[in-house]
């Protein structure tokens, strides 16, 4: 056989099965969502449905206003990934090109976010959030996401590792500092910028401890919440299957936008492979 | 939703906690203008455990009872996630108005903050309604720190009626020796068959099942002032040399069916691995769908009678505006009627906080359909709750900690209760 | 946690980077002193990023800092200053274990997203027709909620008739207590964190080898380079600069690991999987004990600010090497 199949036939298996394990806790989900709960609740049932019950997922559609927690959550999520990648790429690109007083701390400074644990600020973030009569409001939800540690770092190795001659040859063409960044530098930070901004979006749609705290509305709920506390209500009720059955739910769009994502990925990364 | 944290009782209350920190959220976000006189107010109360129907349907039932007066309530939490969000919410004077929680030795903790207005004498009436374990366990120095609504939950025991009749038992065991001596007989270890679940792990449900077990014996938690513990006594060890006792002699299992972040081993008696278990109402839905064929009956007779452990979702007044705070008050006062405390525990599920909310024709109706609430409910005259201190999940957890080492034998019963006391003794002298 | 927990920075001496440049790189000329007319405009940059950060959360640092050294309620309402018995008594409390545990935990864990990481990365780059429409899989399990998938792993692992031990005791082999013995435990929630967030250093290692330019690679076939000697030699020397972001952000993510923890043990059996900020939950929100819980806040911080300095400082000189 010729090497290029051999070569061709191992990285298929190791690929399917690596695809295999990571995926199979999300179609077990899945099978568990059409279950009866009977077969769910008893453990020494049989792993595969022994009937299948499909009007699950639209009982548990019907249950909770997931449409509504999607809008919120698209925002939210959205706007909060757009300004992180917005600010993370510019103080990344300050950081890694230009020196300037304070330069050092500064970067300790943009970094430590990613440092502190959230968890054990949640009381005094709140406090700040009251302060600013910002509780209950978008900017209250978005603002405080948008310094990115990891944006700041990811860029700033980015653009240590550009080359520095398309910046020369522009300045000595006259062209302005802010110039060069947004013509020269920026488009060649797609690969990641779209590797990033996957991360972060995704990020942003899981996060539930931060708008726990910055939003008391049922109105502005987002997905992570809702789906919290949909299960525990459902868990009250016994209904697995129903619990399933909306994180199924839940995860669809996300699905969907990794599988079209994924894509982008690749033509970002094309269009931007330079060294 | 009737246990201090679900997550303890229901295989995924913890989880879905958990993630928790659900929330919804509420929100005390519309204050109404505050003059202090009577008059028309909305005020926000927060629960844990209702759904938004019931919720709708609370806001709609009390508003026609109070022309005037509007609740708007919000699931933020499940019980055990619900804490960050109330914290936060009184540090940035967002808190609601009522707060309704399933762990009442919070309250002791959020009264800290003097924004929570104990409800001495404005329902004293009512609480000597109460049963008395549930009442007990409301105050805290003297203080009456809310009102336990209906909703209740407690636990009895459940036996596999096949598994008796094949074993020649005629009837559930009365006490805790004979509940040893079924279980001995129930066992068949060939078929990996067990007589009895003792719930093995670290959680809070270990406490709370072991609670009754101590008190039948004549054992308590605290010493009557709160200040330290008491379990650490002949009858605690009696109470856990009986869990020892059944684990050695394999007539119960040695893996733990904790499962998600609940510990009760529901999956135990579901898979019929266990012939008879302690559990609360929520099971008896699991159990059913899972096919077991099963029975209830009250907890067994230890030294001194019987016993079992409560939870309870306490409804507490926080400080908002005058006007809110005084509808609020009415609205606790409404939740506290027989009438509609007998109309929550039909509609919404659980069991009665007052003895008179049985006497209700909504509540009977409710009752004669359901086989197995008359066990839960008697067993309520003899249960009580957790004790109030702001120490109790240090204590819990000292205990469960050591518990779970006797069961698993790195321990005998008096070093973990001696290890256990010196632990939470510490707690209590520091936060009691 | 926030989006931004789970994810990580540094800080801390960064060699590679400042004036400390290497001599001989093309940009030392423009990094001269001269350069201030640069300066208004990198402030200008940095300025979202920085004035954000310290309002939400630099300034709670400081208050978490200053809380830490007094006892009293959650709600500060009764605060007395203590200086640093805090610190000590959350160590003597099992403080001081659940940093063991966090080390285990992360260690483990970079380890294995790290590799696992590296390992399908350079899978999903082969040239091979189809393995484009392979990634998405790998990016999923970062935003399943773990509340859903808790109730699948405790399948997963349940005594008995859980699939692991339904398999382990088809193959006659003993079955195994995930949920009541600490080691299994452990291993339970390494798995499940592994499973999650190795997904992001798959995306981050991809990233990095799809910007290593084809030619290189190719020139290096021709050069009958074998697979192994053409990612030595040609693609790791490049993905250094990643790695050492990667190793940083994976590092942090471990070190702040708490909800699969939550959702699945709670911490038990015996203290074998309380982590740090499990630590730091259970004794603020759960115990109230907000003096000790404040204390392994600012303990955890000034940890992560020291191992993220220390993997800079080490990694970032050999990249400058390089």
């Amino acid at each position: 056989m010729p090497r290029i199949l051999v070569h061709r036939a191992v990285v298929y298996t190791l690929l399917g099965l690596a695809v295999l394990i990571v995926m199979f806790p999300l179609l077990w989900m899945a099978l568990t969502a059409v279950k009866s709960n009977g077969q769910i609740i008893n453990p020494a049932a049989p792993l595969w449905p022994t009937e299948w019950h499909w009007s699950n997922i639209p009982d548990a559609w019907g249950k909770a206003p997931f449409a509504r927690w999607f809008v919120n959550t698209v925002v939210f999520a959205v706007a909060a990934t757009l300004g992180q990648l917005a600010a993370g790429m510019l103080a990344g690109y300050a950081f890694a090109m230009f020196d300037f007083p304070g330069r050092r701390l500064l970067f300790v400074v943009a970094l430590s976010g990613l440092m502190i644990p959230f968890s054990a600020i949640i009381v005094p973030v709140a406090q700040i959030l009251g302060d600013l009569h910002w509780l209950n409001t978008y900017q209250g939800l978005i603002v405080p996401n948008i310094a990115s540690g990891l944006g700041t770092f990811l860029f700033r190795q980015f653009f240590l590792g550009a080359p520095r001659q398309l910046g020369e040859a522009a300045r000595i063409d006259g062209a302005s500092e802010l110039r060069i960044f947004w013509q020269v530098y920026a488009p060649l930070a797609r690969p990641a910028t779209a590797a990033l901004g996957i991360i972060l979006f995704l990020q942003n749609w899981n996060n539930f401890l931060f708008p726990l705290i910055a939003v008391n509305t049922t109105k502005m709920q987002v997905v992570s919440q809702g789906l919290a506390v949909f299960q525990s209500q459902m868990t009250t009720q016994t209904q697995y299957n129903l619990i399933m059955s909306a994180s199924l739910i839940a995860i669809v769009p996300v699905l969907l936008v990794a599988v079209a994502a994924q894509r982008h990925i690749v033509e970002g990364i094309t269009l931007g492979a330079v060294d | 939703m009737f246990e201090r944290s679900l997550r303890i009782l229901r295989p995924t209350a913890a989880v879905a906690t958990l993630l928790l920190a659900a929330a919804a959220c509420g929100g005390s976000s519309d204050k109404s203008s505050d003059d202090g006189s009577a008059g028309p107010a909305t005020f926000t109360y927060w629960t844990t455990s209702w759904t938004p129907d019931q919720i709708k349907q609370v806001d709609a039932d009390f508003a026609k009872a109070h022309p005037g007066l509007h609740s708007k309530g919000e699931f933020i939490a499940s019980a055990d996630q619900y804490l960050p969000k109330v914290i936060s919410a009184i540090k940035s004077n967002t808190q609601p108005t009522v707060l309704m929680t399933q762990n009442a030795s919070d309250l002791p903790e959020i009264a800290q903050s003097g924004k929570l207005i104990p409800l001495d004498g404005d329902l004293k009436q009512q609480a000597g309604g109460l049963y008395p374990g549930i009442k007990d366990a409301l105050f805290y120095k003297g203080k009456q720190l809310g009102f336990a609504r209906s909703g209740v939950g407690d636990i009895v025991l459940f036996y596999n009626k096949k598994d008796f009749k094949d074993a020649g038992i005629a009837k559930p065991p009365a006490t805790w020796a004979e509940l040893v001596e079924d279980a001995k007989k129930l066992t068949d270890t060939g078929k990996k068959r067990f007589g009895y679940y003792v719930p093995l792990g670290e959680a809070e449900w270990i406490t709370f099942a072991w609670m009754p077990l101590l008190r039948a014996n004549g054992g308590e938690m605290l010493t009557p002032d709160g200040a330290k513990s008491a379990f650490n006594s002949p009858q605690g060890v009696k109470a856990l040399q009986t869990w020892v006792d059944l684990m050695s002699a394999k007539a119960a299992p040695t893996t733990s069916f904790a499962q998600a972040g609940s510990f009760d081993g529901a999956p135990a008696f579901a898979s019929h691995t266990v012939s008879m278990m302690a559990n609360g109402q929520w099971a008896v839905d699991t159990f059913k769908k899972a096919g077991i064929d099963f029975g209830v009956a009250p907890l067994p007779r230890g030294d001194v009678g019987q016993s079992t452990s409560v939870g309870m979702e306490v409804a507490a007044l926080l400080k908002t505006s005058k006007a809110q705070e005084r509808a609020g008050l009415e609205f606790i006062k409404y939740l506290a009627t027989p009438q509609v405390g007998a109309h929550l525990a039909a509609a919404n599920g659980g069991l009665p906080s007052a003895p008179e909310q049985l006497q209700q024709p909504e509540l009977k109706d409710h009752i004669a359909k359901d086989p197995y609430y008359q066990t839960f409910a008697d067993s309520l005259q003899f249960g009580k709750g957790r004790p109030m201190t702001p120490a109790y999940t240090a204590v819990s957890e000292a205990l469960y900690t050591e518990i779970n080492k006797a069961l698993r034998g790195q321990e005998t019963a008096q070093q973990a209760l001696a290890n256990a006391a010196g632990k939470a003794d510490t707690a209590l002298k520091e936060q009691g | 946690m926030t989006a931004d927990a789970d994810a990580a920075g540094s800080a801390g001496r960064v060699r590679g980077f400042g004036r400390v440049r290497a001599a001989g790189r093309p940009r030392a000329s423009r990094r001269s002193r001269a350069d201030r007319r640069t300066w208004g405009l990198a402030y200008l940059f940095v300025a979202p990023t920085v004035l954000l950060t310290v309002v939400f959360s630099i300034v709670p640092l400081v208050i978490l800092g200053w809380r830490s050294l007094q006892k009293g309620n959650v709600f500060g309402t009764s605060l007395k200053f203590v200086g640093l018995r805090n610190y000590k008594d959350m160590l003597a409390e099992g403080g001081g274990r659940t940093l063991g545990v966090t080390a285990e935990y992360t260690v483990a864990f970079v380890l294995l997203t790290m590799l696992l990481g590296l390992a399908l990365a350079l899978l999903l780059n082969a040239r091979v027709p189809g393995t484009r429409r392979l990634r998405a899989p790998f990016i999923i399990p970062l935003v399943v909620p773990a509340v859903a998938t808790a109730l699948i792993w405790s399948n997963l692992f349940a005594p008995r008739f859980g699939l692991l031990n339904r398999l382990l005791s088809g193959l006659g082999m003993d079955e195994i207590d995930f949920m009541s013995r600490p080691g299994p435990a452990l291993a339970m929630v390494i798995l499940f964190g592994t499973w999650q967030f190795f997904g992001q250093n798959v995306i981050l290692y991809l990233a990095a080898l799809k910007s290593i330019p084809q030619d290189v690679l190719e020139a290096a076939s021709v050069d009958g380079a074998g697979t192994w000697g053409r990612f030595r030699h040609m693609q790791w020397p490049m993905l250094r600069r990643n790695t050492l972001l990667i190793l940083v952000v994976t590092t942090l993510t471990g070190l702040q690991t708490f909800t699969q923890i939550y959702v699945l043990t709670s911490g038990g059996p015996d203290g074998a999987t309380r982590t740090a900020l499990y630590y730091v939950y259970d004794e603020g929100f759960a115990k109230f004990d907000a003096g000790r819980a404040d204390a392994m806040g600012m303990l955890l911080f000034l940890i992560s600010l020291a191992v993220t300095g220390l993997q800079i400082a080490m990694l970032g000189r050999r990249d400058d090497r390089a």
